[in-house]
């Protein structure tokens, strides 16, 4: 084997082995230096979706988030940016290894599973006592307390209710919106009648599960009930009344795609299916949010045809409500600097720039058919119940498609989902051995 | 004590330490070249794959941190005696041979068609690459436009030739999901195929075409008397190594249907995501981690059993 001279060997050798040396173990040593070591100046980190690039919706809030930075310099909040998903794993893997942010953006159904985790600080200290707190709606506080502790701060707030384009109805004949289930049926039957689509649906994403929890609370049930003993089970398996209620629920969506009132394709939809068919009028209604606002707004002519109507049901006024929130883990050195931020945030001068339309506060209700449609609804939300959601949503989306793709009856869907829901708490350790 | 020559052979323990001081200089620099992917295999393939073996036996939820603990084989009985794993690990088979066999077929046709004198030979040997080329993202998102029913060109060509009356969900219907991706993916690879099967038929000796052609071999008889047996080992090589890449492929299935719809298409690979990175239970996740590579070494074993039993039946024979 050819080598290389004896002095200049030993030298390679010597410079390659202190190269990676350097290299390989130098970033193992490194420590990032404390921002705010030398000043008074404290930063809090955020992580959250909103880019500074975003869509308009997106640009409102890291506004509102600038302008919080510039008339605070003392306390300025340092976001990274990046989509929901990625911000539930990372903070999920984060937490073992102690490498939380201050605060972090934090989807409904989430809550809990931090909460079960044991990585947020509770905020009831801090906001207990504070005059603003009733600036935010009942309904939306109460989707963030777990056994009577303020886990997280509200954000933003989405109702769910019913939107029509009021010319397919007109054209059809409808003047009212119908206001049960059987109602909706013999209306999506009239405008199939005049080559209308009547309705959509979301089969999968984050919006499918929002969707048929909306259903399913307005049926009379839940899809996991809160146990005496402070733990939960799904009991559509052991209570007849339950089955009956959560298999009416598979028997509408059974029927609309029977008679055509939705299709087997919307099985696939994602939430952006459904908003931009409903918004290009392509659907006559559909299960939507305050959200669609921002497509009025845009060169949407359809869009300018939309009412907003409770969803139709069968018993009592509920809907889905959606309460977007910031959570704040344990260990953040600077909880009355992040508590002041969140204060800030919720009151009315950082909602009305960065959440119009889906404010929790209930000063902030623009004076249109948006924000006054949905604002009267709030109260009658119900949240998720407090459980770690993620695997419970992925089976909420498979029963949606079974029924829909024809592959199970609904009472079977209902049972089929009924143990998936209990297998997972069991996982999560959050199922209660009570029947 | 004396470190003559003499002495040197005389104590064994010198003599042994002499040994490994001339070793070591004799190949120190090999190693130190060497080190660098030594310690990236180490690092990032042998302590991972150990770290999953261990993981694979403990309970680590990260929802339940309190319940960490060793499980013995638990993991493995639950994921075992799941009934979606069998249906997933079917749904890997179908999903490998139909691709690789596929693959195969498409790649073995072009690279034929490719090695005749045809006009634009160049060009369309150039040509052929484009869909390998397309990086997997893109792909999937070009795939999932054309297949959309509401917009897709696919179903909107189809209805305008009459050849189907309403439009098709192809990645959304429960039944056509797994074909359709087997199609894209075949799309996808089969140039791989083609360009490497074209090398090894180019580099089959002219004068046995040409005696095969004199003793008056028909043109079928003169690919599979005289070419094929050229492509084993190019063969051996795709197919063995489309096998592994397949069977474990995550990217492509998870872009075009994400698993779905409902299960349709999900395979080991992507429930060990599931497991891991949305139900957060890297215990189950890695125990099915660890079963998946069991199962790739038994399809690898077949795959390599499969060539050797061809490779004994089909020997080169002499034609005439």
């Amino acid at each position: 084997m050819a080598r290389f001279p004896r002095v200049q060997s030993k030298a390679t050798v010597l410079g390659l082995a202190a190269a990676l040396t350097l290299a390989g173990l130098g970033t193992g040593f490194m420590r990032v230096p404390a921002a705010t070591s030398a000043s008074k100046k404290v930063v809090l980190t955020l992580w959250w979706p909103n880019a500074a690039n975003g869509d308009p919706s997106e640009v409102a809030v890291y506004d509102a988030l600038q302008l919080w930075n510039k008339n605070n310099p003392n306390i300025q909040v340092q976001p990274t940016v990046m989509p929901y998903s990625q911000i539930q794993t990372k903070v999920t893997l984060a937490a073992t290894t102690h490498q939380l942010p201050d605060m972090a953006v934090t989807l409904p159904g989430l809550i809990s599973q931090y909460y079960d985790m044991h990585i947020l600080d509770n905020l009831s200290p801090y906001l207990n006592g504070w005059a603003g707190k009733s600036q935010v709606y009942n309904a939306v506080w109460r989707a963030v307390t777990i056994n009577g502790k303020i886990m997280a701060m509200p954000q933003y707030t989405d109702v769910r209710a019913l939107l029509y384009h009021t010319n397919d109805f007109a054209k059809a004949g409808i003047t009212t919106p119908p206001k049960t289930w059987a109602q909706l049926i013999a209306d999506g039957l009239k405008l199939k009648q005049k080559g209308i689509a009547p309705y959509g649906i979301t089969g999968t994403g984050v919006r499918e599960p929002q969707e048929l929890f909306a259903y399913i609370v307005e049926s009379g049930t839940n899809i996991a009930n809160r146990m005496p003993d402070g733990k939960y089970r799904n009991i559509w398996a052991t209570n007849s009344a339950a089955l009956k209620d959560a298999t009416a629920v598979f028997q509408f969506y059974a029927t609309m795609r029977k008679d055509g009132l939705i299709t087997a394709q919307q099985a696939s939809w994602h939430w952006k299916n459904l908003d931009s068919n409903f918004a290009l009028g392509n659907i006559a209604m559909a299960q939507e949010g305050p959200w669609m606002a921002t497509y009025s707004l845009k060169d949407y002519p359809q869009m300018k045809n939309v009412a907003i109507a409770p969803l139709p049901t069968d018993n009592k006024p509920v809907t889905f409500l959606e309460v977007n929130t910031m959570s704040v883990f344990k260990g953040a050195k600077h909880i009355k600097d992040i508590v002041k931020f969140l204060k800030w945030w919720v009151s009315p001068a950082a909602q009305k720039i960065a959440y119009p339309s889906e404010s929790v506060n209930v000063h902030v209700v623009p004076n249109t058919k948006w924000g006054l449609g949905f604002a009267k609804l709030i109260n009658t939300g119900r949240p998720f119940p407090n459980v770690s959601m993620s695997s419970i949503e992925q089976q909420m989306m498979y029963a949606v498609q079974y029924v829909v793709l024809n592959q199970k009856t609904p009472q079977a869907t209902a049972l089929w989902l009924s143990q998936q829901v209990n297998n997972d708490l069991q996982a999560s350790g959050e199922l209660s051995p009570q029947k | 004590m004396g470190i003559g020559p003499q002495s040197l052979t005389r104590n064994p323990s010198v003599l042994r330490r002499s040994k490994v001081w001339t070793f070591i200089r004799e190949y120190y620099v090999a190693y130190v070249f060497s080190g660098p992917a030594i310690l990236f295999l180490v690092g990032l393939l042998f302590v991972p794959m150990v770290y999953v073996f261990y993981l694979s036996f403990r309970q680590v939820n990260l929802l339940l941190p309190a319940a960490h603990g060793f499980v013995g084989w638990q993991n493995y009985l639950y994921v075992l005696q799941s009934e979606p794993f069998w249906l997933y690990v079917r749904h890997d088979v179908v999903w490998t041979l139909g691709s690789v066999l596929g693959e195969y077929a498409v790649g073995m046709t072009t690279a034929v068609l490719l090695d005749q004198k045809i006009v634009g030979r160049a060009f369309f040997r150039g040509i052929i690459i484009v869909p390998w080329l397309v990086p997997i993202a893109v792909a999937s998102v070009v795939w999932t436009w054309i297949l959309d029913p509401s917009y897709g060109i696919l179903d909107y060509l189809l209805k305008q030739i009459g050849l189907m009356p309403t439009a098709v969900d192809w990645l959304g219907t429960p039944s056509l999901a797994m074909l359709s991706i087997i199609f894209i993916n075949i799309w996808r690879s089969f140039p791989l195929y083609t360009l490497m099967l074209l090398a090894s038929l180019q580099a089959v000796p002219k004068d046995e075409i040409d005696a095969a052609l004199i003793d008056g071999a028909s043109a079928f008889q003169r690919f599979w008397m005289v070419k094929f047996p050229y492509l084993k080992i190019a063969s051996i090589v795709l197919v063995g190594l489309n096998v592994m890449w397949v069977f474990n492929n995550f990217s492509f299935i998870w872009l075009l249907t994400t698993g779905g719809p409902i299960t349709a298409t999900t395979t080991p690979a992507i429930e060990i995501y599931q497991e891991a990175f949305q139900s957060f239970n890297f215990g189950d996740a890695a125990a099915l981690a660890v079963l998946m590579i069991l199962l790739l070494f038994v399809t690898f074993a077949i795959v390599r059993a499969l060539f050797a039993i061809w490779q004994k039946v089909r020997a080169p024979r002499p034609i005439g």
